[in-house]
């Protein structure tokens, strides 16, 4: 079992790298297209945010440039990279069996898979 | 849309501000998001900041993320623009072949000399023992007079002293050597045997690879007999049958069951020559008290307990030692032993000698690194024109040793390559002729440590290389533009330095040349030593009588009349003569007992001993100087006589006769007197020891059984081999034979002997290198100086100088530094032979003939080297020369 901060740095990390991989997009924008999709449920906050953008362009996983927001503010755009696109579908395959083993344990009836 | 890249290297301050920005950015966007729903916009900047979460913390993470991101961008640009610039380095190079080609071949020079030594060195002085827990494992040598004995060996009573009354060890084990015919299998050989102590194994700690070694028990009177073979001869005797274990095999006519068969690299430390091993049983050896104390045959090694130190050790054999001298004056008397390491003992005192060539290659790596350095030092000179305009230009000083590095990175990578393979040769050389010199075993390979080592010189080549051109290059370069190449101060600044670079080479080459010339005397002296007798055209070999056949003394008689009578009528045979044992072998020691002047409690005198056939001396023609020699009226019968050397005459009876007193050989007071009836010359034990002072016993009175044969023949020796074994089989079809060689090569396989042959071929080597890298850089800087001064002799020219005016000229500087580096050379030789005094035979460290030779040598090459370029300056066209500027 990974410890849960790390749990939490890995579901944002993947998140980031989602939400990139449909559009480059800066900060901000990426924790409202996370909000939207989620319907409400994930709110990702600021500062877990940034950090998990630097984190992932050190790793290489996606790389930034400067641009404007739609608001006109200059902003930092990220962009996912080939070895961020390899990454994605690993991470997400690996998140999608984790929800599927957790919400098969969690089901309600007797102890029989 | 302002869409700019991420600068990719960025300062520290920079990626502060960027991150900062970007964090602003998010909470500018969520207070624009609040005012839209409707707070004030002083409360929806607090409250953005405060959803935001930790700032301060995250913009720390962040900028260290970025700026750890940043340094690997660095790097990885630093490299590619690196090994770009060696790209270019490579191609600036190759436009100037020359230079190139002379830098890798010295350097190639310099590394793989060094390399091949310290390979040497690293396989003879720091290869692994085949023994575990080495530092444990010790030697006790017996000292007299202050010095480890040339055997080492001490008494049974010794060893059991030692075994019982030290604390220090937790075994103690014994060897002794011993002979065995072997005729298992094919042809009967003998086999160099070792006799030790049941628990010498466990001293050794080596474990057996087929079966086992000897366990307590299998020295007991009584015990089952049984035999632990090498590796080697399971191999070459026995084929390395697997079912080995257990077989008995016939040795010297007892039968043995081989118990086990020991690891291929397992040796008896200082007996390495040893084949098999057979248990040594104490009891017969100490019941009878003279022989226990006084017979020294064994060399004693022990282990340590854990824990105790070798001084500790010391300490203690040091008092055993003594009280046994209280106990017993009349045999310990003098007779002291001293503890050293089984590695010490085994690699011997060559390690002083092969640190000394390790000295001399380090020498001859100087002088490369100093011909190289001089070579790329007059190149970057000249090119600081041409640097000085870049830096003007712009370019940044960093930028620009950056690259010279890369050339320096080119050079002394290619250079290191070279060097490599150059070892590699040198090791596969070094292998074949020292195959000889050195111990068994010993694998001459270029080892991991090796390896690194040679990258260590390599590496510190390159920075060399690149380091010294590129200050020198670039150093006041913005003050002188206004000088130009080949003019005024720096040109002369420039030769004085390459000038002093060539004296400092010349005067290394002519140490190491003197060296080598004094070794290459002392060998010649040590070779044509006279030993007292000759050892030209004399076949000699060594035979061994199993006493089953061989049982009793007539028995022995009869077979040596038969044998040097069937050996005497081989045709090309002039003499034959027999022995115990040869002087080259170091002879037996005994003492002897003079009628009339025994004095209680005093020792004996020490002679050497030899039992020997009539015609011996003959054989080895050692005059006889007065009496005379054994003949066949000397029987076992009769009164036993002797016959002593000419030192033991003139010592006792300086001015009287010795012939017709009575003597006694050998601590046994019960031994009948011998009768002295003829003085002989005095020979020389060893290769190179000193007249000793002999007694001589006829073989019909003192059986050996066995011994050396030695056959002269008027014209070759070695082509009357066969007829010398046919003579023997006639004599007895199934009597081995061992060791057939002239009694030249058996000198010259001597442990002196080839030690000395491997220190000269190593010098050698090192003084050749030392000489062709002087003549490269003595080429190199003649031909750089002429063509710096092409100008200068153009114009000498063209106002009408002569020809050989400027071939002087050419020459004179050269000339000058050649001169005075050879004069500094004298001294540093002699610096450096009197630190090899040690080494040399008969040869003082100053030898006036030898340092002429090499002056000449030397001269002649810097000559040749010079006189080409030399040559070229005068065929110089004044003309172009003039233009070229």
């Amino acid at each position: 079992m990974t410890n849960p901060s790390e749990r939490l740095q890995g579901t944002v990390d993947v998140l980031i790298l989602r939400t990139v991989a449909w559009k480059p997009m800066h900060g901000y924008a990426i924790a409202a297209f996370v909000r939207d999709r989620s319907r409400g449920e994930l709110t990702v906050e600021g500062a877990a945010l940034y950090q998990g953008l630097h984190r992932l362009e050190r790793k290489g996983l996606i790389r930034s440039k400067w641009g404007t927001s739609e608001t006109g503010r200059k902003v930092r755009i990220y962009d996912l990279t080939a070895t961020g696109r390899a990454q994605l579908a690993a991470e997400a395959d690996s998140w999608k069996r984790y929800a599927t083993a957790v919400t098969r344990v969690l089901a309600p009836g007797s102890g029989k898979p | 849309m302002t869409d700019e890249p991420i600068v990719p290297t960025r300062s520290r301050g920079k990626i502060q501000a960027d991150v900062r920005e970007e964090l602003d950015a998010w909470i500018d966007e969520r207070a624009a998001e609040l005012i839209g729903e409707g707070t004030s916009p002083e409360n929806a900047r607090e409250q953005a900041r405060r959803e935001f979460g930790d700032a301060a913390a995250t913009e720390r993470y962040c900028a260290g993320q970025d700026t750890a991101a940043d340094r690997r961008i660095r790097v990885r640009i630093w490299l590619e623009e690196f090994f770009a610039d060696m790209r270019i380095a490579a191609r600036t190079l190759a436009r100037t072949p020359t230079i190139a080609v002379v830098v890798l071949l010295t350097f190639g020079i310099g590394v793989g000399a060094t390399t091949a030594v310290f390979s040497a060195i690293h396989s003879l002085l720091l290869r692994p023992l085949p023994y575990p827990d080495e530092n444990a494992v010790v030697q006790i040598p017996s000292v007299t007079n202050g010095e480890i004995g040339p055997g080492a060996q001490l008494s049974a009573t010794a060893l059991v002293a030692l075994r019982e009354r030290t604390t220090s060890f937790s075994a103690v084990g014994g060897a002794g050597w011993g002979g065995y015919a072997l005729v298992e299998n094919g042809e009967p050989e003998v086999v160099s045997g070792g006799r030790v102590t049941a628990n010498m194994f466990d001293v050794l700690g080596t474990r057996a690879a087929i079966g086992r070694t000897l366990i307590a028990g299998d020295d007991s009177s009584g015990a089952a007999p049984v035999v632990v073979l090498s590796h080697g001869l399971w191999q070459r005797r026995f084929g390395g049958d697997s079912s080995i274990v257990g077989r008995t095999i016939d040795l010297s006519g007892a039968m043995r069951t081989v118990v086990g068969v020991m690891p291929p690299r397992f040796r008896l430390p200082t007996m390495e020559e040893t084949e098999i091993w057979v248990p040594l049983d104490l009891a017969p050896v100490l019941r009878d008290v003279n022989r226990a104390q006084r017979f020294r045959f064994m060399r004693l090694f022990a282990r340590e307990k854990p824990g105790v130190t070798h001084d500790a050790a010391r300490a203690d054999v040091d008092r055993t030692m003594l009280a046994l001298a209280k106990e017993f004056p009349a045999s310990f008397e003098g007779i002291g032993a001293t503890v050293r390491s089984v590695r010490t003992a085994v690699v011997g005192d060559t390690s002083a000698r092969l640190l000394v060539l390790m000295g001399a290659a380090a020498f001859v790596l100087l002088i490369a690194c100093a011909n190289i350095a001089g070579l790329l030092l007059a190149r970057a000179l000249s090119r600081r024109h041409e640097t000085t305009v870049r830096i003007a230009l712009g370019a940044g000083r960093r930028r620009l040793i950056r690259q010279f590095l890369a050339e320096g990175a080119v050079l002394s990578l290619s250079g290191g390559a070279i060097g490599l393979a150059i070892a590699a040769l040198g090791v596969a050389a070094l292998r074949r002729i020292t195959v000889s010199s050195v111990p068994d075993g010993t694998t001459f390979a270029i080892e991991p440590q090796v390896l690194a080592f040679a990258m260590v010189i390599t590496a510190a080549g390159g920075l060399l290389f690149s380091l010294v051109p590129a200050f020198a290059a670039t150093r006041g370069a913005h003050t002188t533009l206004r000088q130009r190449e080949g003019s005024g101060a720096t040109s002369r600044s420039q030769a004085r330095m390459r000038l002093g670079l060539i004296t400092g080479q010349l005067a290394v080459s002519v140490a190491l040349l003197v060296a080598a010339g004094l070794f290459l005397r002392s060998m010649h002296r040590l070779t044509t030593l006279d030993l007292g007798y000759s050892t030209e055209r004399i076949l000699t070999f060594d035979v061994g009588l199993p006493l089953s056949r061989y049982g009793t003394a007539a028995k022995q008689d009869i077979f040596w009349d038969a044998l040097h009578e069937q050996l005497r009528a081989v045709p090309g045979v002039v003499a034959v003569g027999s022995a115990g044992n040869l002087p080259l072998g170091g002879g037996a020691g005994a003492s002897l007992s003079i009628e009339g002047r025994i004095v209680e409690g005093e020792r004996p005198p020490e002679s050497r001993y030899a039992s020997v056939s009539d015609d011996y001396f003959e054989t080895l023609g050692i005059p006889l100087v007065r009496g005379r020699m054994f003949s066949s009226i000397d029987h076992d019968d009769g009164p036993n006589v002797v016959i002593i050397s000419n030192t033991l005459a003139k010592r006792f009876w300086p001015a009287g006769d010795p012939i017709g007193v009575r003597v006694k050989i050998g601590p046994d007071p019960s031994v009948p007197w011998s009768t002295i009836i003829g003085v002989v010359g005095d020979v020389r034990f060893g290769a190179a020891g000193e007249y000793m002072p002999t007694v001589y016993a006829s073989a019909r009175q003192d059986h050996w059984g066995g011994g050396a044969v030695l056959v002269r023949t008027a014209g070759d020796p070695v082509a009357l081999t066969a007829g010398v074994r046919d003579a023997v089989k006639r004599v007895d079809p199934i009597l081995p034979i061992a060791n057939v060689q002239t009694l030249d090569q058996y000198r010259d396989a001597t442990q002196v002997v080839a030690d000395r042959r491997l220190q000269l071929q190593l010098m050698l080597v090192f003084a050749i290198a030392a000489l062709l890298l002087s003549a490269i850089g003595v080429y190199g800087t003649s031909a750089y100086s002429v063509e710096a001064r092409r100008r200068e002799f153009g114009i000498r020219m063209a106002l009408g100088a002569p020809r050989s005016r400027v071939l002087m000229l050419a020459l004179r500087d050269g000339a000058r530094a050649a001169v005075i580096g050879v004069l500094l050379g004298v001294p540093l030789s002699l610096l450096l032979a009197s630190q090899l005094r040690e080494l040399l035979f008969q040869v003082q460290p100053f030898d006036p003939a030898t340092v002429a030779v090499v002056l000449a040598v030397l001269g002649l090459v810097v000559l040749a080297a010079s006189v080409g370029p030399a040559r070229r300056a005068t065929r110089v066209d004044p003309v172009r020369a003039m233009r070229s500027d």
